[in-house]
């Protein structure tokens, strides 16, 4: 009973706080940072589920980087982030612009553009591959429609790649014009009507004082899109399945196949060890690029 | 500086009427291009609806017919009966809502002890939670995977977690990466730290307990990034389809996007089948965002995810 009421104070806080928080933290302990520990541990070994583990150094690693598909990999997550992350972002930061204009209907736009976010890789995989289709697809039936030849789009290696691109800049543009849209509405008004007074126009207005009050929101958008792209595996898995001949194969997708597929954990974890390096560096970069652009 | 009273007045009136015209033109030319852009956004969406109330002769008749007639609804049935998706449908829905239940339950809980408590290495638990964000799931994927199968006392494991299957082929084990996660703590937090200290100062005098603080006075006051938070943890779980992919061996536990993809795989050329299955995986999180997202852009802007 006295200890009770002793609780009642600043103990009383502390106690219940930690009982609030002890199941939420076990559970981060248990399903990520003992994960964490686990994965680089097995990128170590090599091991098939079924039989014990054996240790082998860096040999996964080394052997990651001299594996053909793995690099095929590698170089297709590259190509598709550079293809899209650029695109992605310039068609969500006009949009953003354009629907933070005062005007009737920017409710139904916003929803609009958000709606593909909401979709399943798995649903926008297969209408995409329903349009893309070679014999009754839409997308060739346009194509002759205006007398360019038909394609075959995602069942050839030089072009299959370049088809998932627009699934992915469709499913991530929403996103992109979500957040560039609250960091306009975080841009002061009296910056742009100090400029109107100055008679600068809507060119000079947007270099000014938009484009440099959006830094924060532009890096926040272009770490997290890379985190995104160089993660891409859903469309993959769904619309090709990593062919033909491996010219879609991704990062994930090699981790997939290999941990899933070959029952090579150790290889698998090894491969995603390597993504998570990649992530970190470009993830750090950047935010040394803002701090830098900050003290500015 | 100040020009002539007369003067200034008359350019005043005409510039104004001048800016009044430019503005109604940059209006309508950005309602046009936002229309082009929404036509393209929405076409894919609109072409599955299409092709899913056709017969397979309308599907291959050409030229393409953007409106089907007549329009043709029983694939919507023949996907929800023979092709299992009531089945999967359940499944989802069990998976999505439970794991959307402790997810906002747990983070807004522990997102109260964090914002509201006061107790010694706060900002350090904070941090810590905040520093797992930049875990990437792939890393963690496998070793989820042989933590969830080997789980002891689930699913007839031992007490070393051997023997039985643990948490395959459960809706629990489904929910897994969704519990809680440390985006959901930080926008609860983010948000409660708003709120004025007296709030529940009010409540500890008339001797409520801080979960009942929690509960009666604090919850009700977090609604829109409750709602932001549901929203965004019952889509994630309702697309997932790697963990269920990885997590399931029978048939009759598979969720939607794994239903989805069976689909393909059996009748691969009836594409009105798959459209009508693909239209009825999407009504619900399409349903769930227009509902709510009037909740989603303020929580984005309140917590600063925007930036600034």
């Amino acid at each position: 009973m006295r200890n009770g009421l002793r609780l009642l104070g600043g103990r009383r806080q502390a106690f219940w706080a930690w009982v609030f928080l002890t199941p939420g933290l076990l559970y981060f302990v248990i399903f990520l940072i003992l994960p964490v520990m686990i994965a680089i541990y097995v990128s170590f070994t090599d091991w098939d589920i079924m039989t014990a583990p054996r240790w082998v150094g860096w040999e996964n690693y080394t052997q990651a980087l001299q594996d053909k598909v793995v690099i095929k990999a590698i170089n297709n997550t590259v190509h598709y982030a550079l293809v899209t992350i650029p695109i992605t972002m310039l068609l969500g930061l006009s949009l953003a612009l354009a629907l933070n204009e005062s005007f009737r209907g920017r409710v139904l736009f916003r929803t609009i553009y958000y709606l593909p976010v909401v979709v399943s890789i798995a649903a926008a995989g297969m209408v995409w591959v329903w349009i893309y289709q070679p014999q009754s697809g839409i997308l060739n039936h346009i194509l002759q429609g205006i007398g360019l030849p038909p394609q075959s789009w995602l069942t050839r290696p030089k072009q299959a790649l370049a088809a998932l691109m627009p699934v992915g800049i469709w499913q991530s543009v929403g996103w992109c014009v979500v957040v560039y849209l609250a960091g306009l509405q975080g841009i002061a008004s009296i910056y742009y009507e100090a400029a109107m007074i100055d008679g600068a126009g809507a060119w000079r207005r947007f270099w000014n004082i938009t484009w440099p009050m959006l830094g924060p929101t532009t890096l926040f958008v272009f770490v997290m899109e890379i985190i995104g792209a160089l993660q891409v595996f859903g469309a993959v898995y769904v619309m090709t399945g990593g062919g033909p001949l491996n010219s879609t194969t991704v990062i994930v997708h090699q981790v997939y196949i290999q941990g899933f597929e070959h029952l090579r954990m150790g290889y698998a974890s090894a491969i995603g060890m390597l993504l998570f390096v990649i992530i970190l560096a470009l993830s750090l970069a950047n935010l040394q690029l803002m701090g830098r652009r900050v003290e500015i | 500086m100040v020009p002539e009273p007369v003067t200034w007045q008359e350019r005043g009136v005409r510039s104004r009427r001048m800016a009044t015209l430019a503005r109604i033109l940059r209006n309508w030319a950005v309602v046009l291009a936002l229309s082009l852009g929404s036509i393209v956004m929405l076409f894919p969406l609109f072409w599955m609806l299409i092709t899913s109330v056709k017969t397979p002769p309308q599907i291959q008749r050409v030229p393409l017919e953007f409106w089907p007639n007549p329009v043709d609804w029983s694939s919507y049935p023949n996907a929800w009966g023979d092709a299992g998706f009531s089945l999967y449908t359940k499944n989802s829905l069990i998976v999505a809502v439970g794991a959307t239940a402790t997810c906002v339950f747990v983070s807004s809980l522990m997102a109260y002890a964090l914002a509201r408590l006061e107790f010694k290495g706060k900002n350090l638990v904070f941090l810590l939670i905040l520093s797992t964000m930049m875990i990437p799931g792939q890393i963690t994927f496998i070793p989820r995977f042989l933590i969830s199968s080997r789980l002891p006392l689930a699913g007839h494991n031992n007490l070393l977690g051997q023997g039985g299957s643990g948490l395959l082929n459960t809706y629990v084990g489904f929910m897994v990466p969704s519990l809680v996660t440390a985006f959901g703590v930080f926008l609860m937090r983010q948000f409660m730290l708003g709120f004025p200290r007296d709030l529940e100062d009010a409540g500890r005098m008339d001797g409520a307990s801080e979960f009942m603080i929690y509960w009666r006075l604090v919850l009700p006051m977090c609604v829109p990034a409750l709602v932001t938070l549901a929203m965004l943890t019952f889509t994630g779980v309702w697309n997932d389809f790697l963990w269920p992919l990885v997590m399931t061996t029978s048939g009759n536990m598979k969720t939607i996007p794994l239903g989805l993809m069976a689909l393909r795989g059996v009748f691969f050329t009836d594409w009105n089948g798959v459209m009508a299955g693909t239209a009825i995986s999407i009504a619900p999180t399409i349903a769930l965002f227009v509902v709510g997202q009037r909740y989603f852009q303020r929580s984005l802007t309140l917590t600063g995810m925007g930036g600034t």
